[in-house]
């Protein structure tokens, strides 16, 4: 079907014909509605002749509008029949006339319809004085169209759009104030003319609405699927820098691991395990705001346990998504299963997350400042002894009380993140617009880590046409500038190498101040002072801090729009572009006599290195979509068809001296490059991604109980050039199926909810760009560098087939709620990376293998126990389990190392059939006859190699658990967040161990020996620099992961009413106390075991200097007007 | 509803052309723009010149596979054989715990392996494919085959070779795998005399010919016929038949590296650079072995100052606890006098105290040698003593010591031949445990009085001078024959699998293997037929020298 209708023609001819193409579909269809004069202000609703159920009429006018119905099942008899005939009438009409003569009132609010029950007696008129007031929620907005009624009377008012009320009533009256969702209240008007009210939440609101994927909107009981949905206000309460380490503990089945990169770093989002073998594979989520995805890629972390690409540049300056202003966000769902997500075919492999963005409301005028400020401290550093002094360079010295110059300490303070953001929101019914200021400035712990980030939002939306034609466009910029991003790990230039292994008892504030001294024999040029010879293994931490330095600095732009039209009833349109781009640049100044392995020399001088990269990222991103929705008599249908195209262009160049070095000392210009053999230049030219789809999905509905949902998409992706399968492209289905047992059933009054659901789908995972097209390339200095590996035609995307099964109970009348889950993901079609053996004709070769299986179950409960008129408990928790294993992989081939091994590292991720991701290997102890081998002098005998399993990086379970105490203006909110089981090396403390510095050591030396497995160790030194060090026996260093962690608390108070009034200016001042990752209630490591070195697929699991986490401590304060 | 219908068809056809997704652009779209492809590579008939860029850069390797340069050298070689053969020792005293007391750090050991099997060989064979119809060229890859494999089968010992591209059990052991090393000199030796006969004055490789000084395919043709000579004597102690024949082929041809100039070195002129000059001058980790400070301080060669630079020993001096400097006292002043690193200290702490012994004086421009005339001169010395020629022993052992000089550029080769001296026992700068007595007490000069055995020590220690600094080939010959004698090592964590006296033997195969290909591991190790450790002996390591 290709080719024929636009033959040869460019992509970019094709998004502009696409766009004609919708724009004048949109045109001609909106012509052709507006010239309908039949339409007339209000929707109007046909029912042809019947005796229905109130249910099923509500049903009706919601298949046949926009509306939705929101409304309290205890109040309102949906059971009733009604007489009813309706020929295209307006919606108010017939509901007066269904609820004519019951004690229910309604209220159209946007596109809900609120229905609540009031008493049917008239109000009585005596004496009385007019109250007015305004009704807000806790957060200050007003809440439109809630009931206001005089206790004992039918006297009532409904609130306005900005929550005022004026209601004419006895003096010593007491007020009833409901709406849907929140709890009770009632004042004592005692005279007051005027009357300010919050509200409070209710434990659970009903009929929620979720975004589901390709921003289409679903009732959240009839998914039949599991999705977790994050409010705005989880991603600020406790800031961080990227929003989404916020989400750590609060989501199962979501794992966050914070990159160990310092201020700005990327973050690990791993949604129900690990599916990816390939190295270089993609095991993060898809990113989608608003219905559009997003760029994620991150930057060049740390990619051995040496440290980064080239030996030098070590960065990680954040990924796409932390350069989000949290306070934009209105809400997050999170799709963890295929079937969730199968609507984004070859993208949603693992899983997405969805992004709503906040925008203006109609009949709301509100200005928010809010204020954070965080002070950040190192924790889970390692432990120093005191007691034996140097030895050379080493601590295996003297015993003796030793002078405790923390020197540490002084090298690590504290660091600060303010974050100020100002948002406005202001709207009519046919405009909103919304605007939002961010400024994010950070110091790290570290003090020449320094981040700065402006986040500016403009976001317009509005109906025309008699709200036919909507039109919903928003502009994201955002710079952000990161200097000396630290090592996110790893040995070379990391300065905490020689900050941590420096002898004890020495003073490092000599080399501090004097990092550098003036070399005579180069007139003077200030070169590196250590106390020890310089190399790639020992530099001065304040040289690395001072004198290797860079500057990340990025700058992004998000325009979108989105369009839709209503053509008729069932039918309506929707079309929606987005333009993202990145530009980064990056550079970093490695002055003379860094060390020499890294730097190189010119002409036998030590001259620097200079490293110098931009690099653009261009994403363009339109579908179309005709989206319907119908209703006949029990049974309703609602779905979509339609196509999108996402392409995505990537230029770079980054020009790296290496050890090529400088011609002149110190001179950081591109001009200034050796530009050799030596050198690195890395290009990237015009690097595209075309993804073209078609898609469709439906949901069958019948008695408001059973859901049936199909999706299907087909991709093809210009990855697969080169293939067979390109142009047939991939396939993607997914069928699901839910049943509220609770909307069918009579069940017991204290069983509020219930409902089971089952799914299956099939997701994919695309593959790299040029793969299927490797080509030799040139390097510096004109060498010729030949492509090292081979396929043979046949790839394919990964298949994922996952199936799931869950049950939704709610009880007590929604007090107590349960969410189960249990999902087998099978992973098919793994692309490996075969390092070939010996006698192959490459290096490397790719194919497509094996089965990695992924199971596990979900579980969320949560929960009021307590709750009055002034105090109340949330709580809830969340627990998840993943278990994963690699069923096959390769016939002749069923092992392989994962990851680039390093050099002489005594770490590496290996994958085996019948083992699984995340596997760590090593240098066990040599056992024979179960008695530890050892050398002649008695010391533990050193295997190298890494042939043994040593641990699985993977955790057994998680578990976070949350709690919310309010208690009139005070909220506590605490999170603790357990992590169980899974192994952790720690490759810093076995080149400590070796170095003497640490108090294990010291405690070995006091008591003259090491024990281990049964043998004893007399020679305490001889034994840690057997097992220590980079390569010694790591199975020494292996740790338990599991912790503990108070991970996020506030405390928080909302001024009253009483006293905003009185400034006449604040609708709302909130002030909190806030920390995140207060203290470890239980840990094993000598690290952060959740702090991960890389980002990508390997490197878990083990640390090798990463930055220490940091304890983050201060205040939120934000101001409503 | 009449619009329905328009609604529809519009909605569909728009669909469908919205998505007439052409998939004509994704070739296009999923090519690397910055790719040198292979129509590029027809251009000035590049395309049968190129891969030997790679094969000649991953000899004495220094190839750039995308992860950089000089440390793939430094751990393949520079921290194995190049200690192991005596000729260097790294002052950083964290590698001290590793290769250097016999714990071998299979990171280290099995990346000549890898390497080589990974990046090089694979483009020997393309390169076999591209010139198959180019008899000269052809003939020039068998030759660099031979070159760069032998380095790696001296090292583990049996490898694939001959069945190397073939699936299934590719394995060859040693003995095979030389069979077929002297089966691929001969076709391509023979190959290349006839291209000269048939194309007088013809010089196809001259612009790819990294490897000899006039770039001309006569050199070659003394280079393979040299190697010939080199590989007969490797395996002169246990098939003496195969030895004979071989070096009978290389004598009838004559065509041998002579004269001091005859240097086979990768040239550096282009974009290849000496890994091992990175190491040395711009990390300062490449330093003087403690055995060839014994032996050429007390041979009084004139070479030393060609070979390494004066230390510039002292004191090494940091601050304790009180600020106050602290001294590691030399035990003598070692300024200005050359001084080497004893391998096998086993010394881990950072004061790194031999930084200031004497470091090699090779630079990054250096070629690196891979042959010389004189290393031919020492092998027709051992073919005359072992009877397989009909020249004289001491001419070609005297030969190959003028050459040497003359090669290096000093003087007093006739001095030196007269030479009574005997190495120096070693002093360690620092610690007397480290002393060692001499175990060399041959001297320069030959006599004839002396017996074969001796004779034949002074031929192999006076090679291993000259062939400086390719340890490779050094480390091969010393454990062929015994010779030099070099130091022990003081310390040994081998646990048990490297006897100190006999000393190491061998490269363990990549540990790797065991898991990921246990077939071809299991293969190998059968073929070794003996533990895979460093304490094997391989098959032409007779463990004496049948003269």
């Amino acid at each position: 079907m290709m080719g024929q209708f636009y033959p040869k023609s460019l992509l970019f001819k094709q998004i502009l014909r696409t766009m004609k193409l919708s724009i004048f579909l949109l045109l001609f269809v909106t012509f052709q509605a507006y010239s309908h004069t039949s339409y007339s202000q209000s929707a109007k609703v046909s029912i042809p002749h019947s005796m229905l159920k109130v249910s099923d009429i509500l049903a009706q006018i919601e298949s046949q509008t926009d509306y939705l119905f929101v409304y309290n099942k205890n109040n309102v008899d949906v059971h009733r029949t009604v007489n009813i005939n309706a020929k295209s009438q307006a919606v108010s009409d017939i509901l007066d006339e269904v609820f004519d003569g019951t004690n229910i009132s309604y209220v159209m609010e946007g596109k809900n319809i609120v229905l609540t029950k009031h008493n049917e007696k008239a109000p009585e008129q005596d004496k009385n004085i007019i109250v007015k007031g305004t009704v807000t929620d806790k957060t200050g907005d007003p809440i439109i169209g809630a009931n206001v009624v005089e206790k004992g009377t039918t006297n009532g008012i409904i609130t306005n759009m900005n929550g005022e009320f004026s209601l004419n009533v006895s003096p010593n009256a007491t007020l009833i104030i409901t709406y849907i969702g929140y709890e009770k209240m009632s004042v004592q008007v005692n005279g007051q003319k005027t009357i300010k009210v919050q509200m409070q939440e209710e434990a659970q609101t009903l009929e929620t609405v979720v975004v589901t994927a390709m921003g289409i909107k679903k009732k959240a009981a009839s998914l039949t699927y599991s999705t977790q949905q994050v409010e705005g206000d989880e991603l600020t309460r406790a800031k961080d820098p990227n929003m989404i380490n916020a989400l750590a503990g609060k989501a199962a089945g979501v794992q966050i691991n914070k990159s160990s990169a310092g201020l700005g770093g990327s973050v690990k989002v791993s949604i129900r395990g690990s599916r990816s073998a390939f190295e270089g594979g993609n095991n993060q989520p898809l990113y989608v705001i608003d219905g559009v995805p997003m760029l994620n890629s991150s930057t060049e972390s740390t990619s051995t346990v040496m440290g980064g690409e080239n030996d030098g540049v070590n960065r990680d300056a954040g990924d796409g998504i932390s350069n989000l202003n949290p306070d934009d966000i209105e809400s997050m769902s999170i799709l963890k299963g295929a079937s969730a997500a199968a609507l984004y075919g070859s993208q949603a492999a693992n899983g997405v997350v969805l992004i709503t963005t906040k925008k203006g409301k109609a009949g709301l005028q509100k200005v928010t400042f809010s204020s954070n400020l965080t002070v950040d401290h190192a924790i889970s550093l390692p432990e120093f002894q005191n007691s034996y002094g140097p030895s050379g360079t080493d601590s295996w010295g003297e015993k003796k009380a030793l002078t405790d110059y923390d020197n540490v300490g002084k090298f690590l303070g504290n660091g600060a993140t303010a974050i100020n953001s100002l948002s406005l929101q202001s709207g009519n019914e046919k405009m909103q617009t919304y605007f939002s200021y961010a400024n994010t400035t950070a110091k790290g712990i570290i003090d020449s880590n320094k981040l700065q980030k402006h986040n500016i939002t403009f976001r317009e939306t509005a109906s025309f046409f008699n709200d036919r034609l909507k039109l919903d466009g928003s502009a994201t910029l955002m710079t952000q500038k990161i200097k000396n991003s630290t090592a996110s790990g790893g040995l070379y230039l990391n300065p905490l190498v020689d900050l941590y292994s420096f002898p004890r008892g020495m003073d490092m504030s000599e080399y501090a101040n004097k990092f550098e001294v003036a070399d005579p024999l180069r007139n003077g040029m200030p070169t590196q002072n250590w106390f020890t010879q310089v190399s790639e293994w020992t530099q001065n931490p304040y040289w690395i801090k001072n004198r290797v330095v860079n500057n990340n600095r990025r700058y992004r732009a998000l325009v979108s729009l989105s369009t839709s039209l209503k053509i008729n009833d069932w039918l309506s349109l929707q079309a929606r572009g987005n333009v993202d781009y990145a530009s980064d640049k990056f550079d970093q100044d490695m002055y003379a006599s860094t060390a020499p392995n890294i730097t190189g020399s010119y002409k036998g001088k030590s001259n620097g290195r200079y490293v110098w990269s931009e690099s653009e990222q261009f994403q363009i991103y339109a579908d179309v979509m005709a989206m319907f929705n119908k209703t006949w008599d029990k049974w309703s249908l609602n779905g979509a068809i339609g196509t999108s195209l996402n392409k995505t262009k990537v230029n770079s160049l980054m020009l790296d001296s290496k050890i090529a070095s400088l011609y002149k000392p110190n001179l950081f210009t591109v001009a200034n490059i050796v530009m050799n053999s030596d050198a690195s230049v890395d290009q990237t030219i015009d690097q595209r991604r075309t993804l073209q789809s078609v898609f469709g999905t439906a949901q069958v509905g019948f008695d408001e109980a059973l859901y049936l949902d199909i999706t299907a998409r087909n991709d093809w992706s210009s990855t697969l050039a080169h293939t067979k399968s390109m142009n047939t492209g991939f396939f993607y289905p997914s069928v699901g199926l839910s049943w509220i047992a609770s909307n069918s059933l009579r069940l017991p009054e204290w069983i509020s909810f219930s409902k089971i659901r089952g799914s299956w789908a099939q997701v994919g995972n695309d593959l790299p760009i040029g793969i299927t097209n490797l080509v030799d390339i040139i390097r510096a200095g004109g060498v010729l560098q030949t492509a090292d590996s081979y396929d043979k035609g046949d790839l394919k995307p990964e298949i994922s087939s996952s199936i799931e099964f869950g049950t939704e109970w709610r009880f007590f009348n929604n007090r107590l709620g349960i969410d189960f889950t249990w999902y087998q993901t099978d992973t098919k079609n793994q692309l490996l990376k075969m390092p070939t053996a010996a006698g192959d004709k490459y290096a490397y070769r790719y194919i497509n293998a094996g089965k990695i299986r992924n199971k596990g179950i979900e579980l969320t409960v949560d929960g009021t126990p307590l709750m009055n008129e002034s105090f109340r408990w949330k709580t809830a928790a969340n627990f998840s389990t993943n278990s994963n294993k690699v069923i096959s992989l390769y016939p002749d081939y069923t092992s392989f190392v994962y990851g680039d091994p390093g050099i002489s590292m005594a770490y590496l991720m290996r994958i085996k059939e019948g083992g699984s991701l995340g596997d760590i290997y090593g240098n066990a102890f040599v056992r024979e006859n179960g008695k530890i081998k050892c050398n002649e002098d008695g010391s533990p005998f050193v295997k190298t190699g890494n042939n043994d399993y040593l641990g699985n990086a993977n955790p057994d379970f998680l578990l976070g658990w949350s709690n919310t105490f309010t208690y009139k203006g005070f909220s506590l909110y605490f999170l603790i967040d357990l992590r169980a089981g899974g192994d952790v090396m720690s490759l810093t403390q076995a080149i400590l161990d070796q170095a003497g510095v640490t108090t294990e050591t010291a405690q070995a030396r006091d008591r003259k020996y090491v024990e281990f497995g049964g043998t004893r160790f007399d020679d305490v030194a001889s034994f840690y620099k057997s097992v220590g060090d980079r390569n010694g026996i790591s199975e020494y260093y292996m740790y338990n992961a599991t912790n503990v962690r108070l991970r996020e608390v506030s405390l928080g108070y909302s001024f009253p009413q009483s006293i905003l009034e009185k400034t006449k200016v604040f609708k709302g001042i909130d002030i909190s106390l806030i920390a995140r990752n207060l203290f470890f209630l239980y840990k094993d490591a000598p690290f952060d075991p959740d702090a991960t070195l890389s980002v990508g697929n390997a490197l878990q699991g083990v640390d090798v200097f990463g930055m220490p986490s940091t304890r983050n401590v201060g205040f939120n304060i934000k101001f409503t007007f | 509803m009449k619009y329905t219908k328009y609604l529809m068809t519009l909605l569909v056809g728009g669909l469908l052309g919205a998505s007439t997704a052409c998939t004509d652009g994704f070739e296009s779209d999923n090519r690397n723009n910055a790719g040198f492809d292979s129509n590029l590579q027809e251009y000035d008939f590049q395309k049968y010149l190129l891969k030997f860029e790679i094969i000649q850069s991953g000899i004495y390797f220094n190839y750039n596979w995308g992860s950089g340069k000089n440390w793939p050298f430094q751990i393949a070689q520079n921290l194995g054989q190049d200690m192991f053969s005596g000729y260097f020792h790294d002052f950083n005293q964290t590698f001290n715990d590793k290769n250097s007391v016999y714990a071998l750090n299979d990171g280290w050991t099995s990346t000549h392996w890898t390497y080589n099997y990974s990046y090089i060989m694979p483009e020997v064979q393309k390169c076999e494919q591209i010139n198959a119809e180019q008899p000269a060229l052809l003939a020039i890859t068998e030759i660099l085959k031979v070159e760069l494999m032998h380095r790696v089968a001296d090292c583990y010992g049996p490898l694939v070779y001959s069945k190397f591209g073939q699936e299934g059990d590719n394995v060859d052991d040693l003995k095979t795998a030389y069979k077929q090393f002297f089966t691929d000199l001969e076709s391509g030796i023979s190959a290349l005399g006839n291209f000269i006969k048939d194309n007088p004055g013809v010089e196809p490789y001259k612009d790819a010919d990294l490897l000899t000084p006039n770039k001309t395919l006569a050199e070659w043709i003394k280079f393979a016929n040299s190697l010939r000579l080199r590989l007969a004597m490797r395996v002169a102690n246990v098939d003496k038949a195969m030895a004979t024949e071989q070096a009978k082929k290389s004598f009838e041809l004559n065509k041998f590296l002579e004269t001091p100039t005859e240097v086979i070195s990768t040239s550096t002129k282009s974009g290849y650079t000496n890994p091992l000059g990175e190491i040395n001058k711009s990390w300062g980790e490449v330093f003087m072995g403690a055995t060839m400070e014994s032996v050429l301080n007390g041979y009084n060669d004139p070479r030393i100052g060609k070979y390494y630079e004066e230390a510039s020993g002292k004191d090494i001096v940091w601050k304790d606890d009180n600020g106050v400097d602290q001294h590691l006292s030399q035990r003598f002043d070692y300024a200005g006098t050359y001084k080497g690193i004893p391998q096998g200290t086993g010394l881990t702490t950072k004061d790194n105290r031999y930084q200031m012994c004497s470091r090699s004086t090779v630079s990054q421009t250096t070629n690196p040698i891979l042959m010389t005339a004189a290393e031919v001169w020492f092998l027709r010395a051992e073919a005359a003593l072992r009877g397989i020629s009909s020249e004289n022993a001491k001419d070609c052992y005297e030969k190959g010591v003028k050459t040497s000089f003359e090669q290096w550029g000093v003087t007093g080769a006739d001095a030196y031949l007269q030479s009574n001296a005997v190495p120096n026992d070693y002093k360690d700068p620092f610690d007397e445990n480290f002393d060692m007595k001499a175990l060399i007490t041959t001297t320069p000069n030959w006599n004839d009085a002396s017996g074969i055995e001796e004779q034949f020590e002074k031929i192999m220690t006076q090679k291993w001078l000259a062939i400086y600094p390719e340890g490779n080939e050094a480390w091969t010959e010393q454990r062929r024959t015994g010779y030099p004698r070099l130091f022990k090592v003081k310390v040994n964590k081998s646990g048990g699998t490297i006897n100190t006296n006999i000393m190491i033997r061998r490269l363990p195969f990549p540990a790797d293997l065991q898991k990921s290909n246990p077939t071809q591991y299991n293969s190998l190790k059968s073929a070794l037929g003996g533990a895979d450790n460093g304490g094997t002996r391989l098959w032409w390591d007779t463990g004496k020298n049948n003269l």
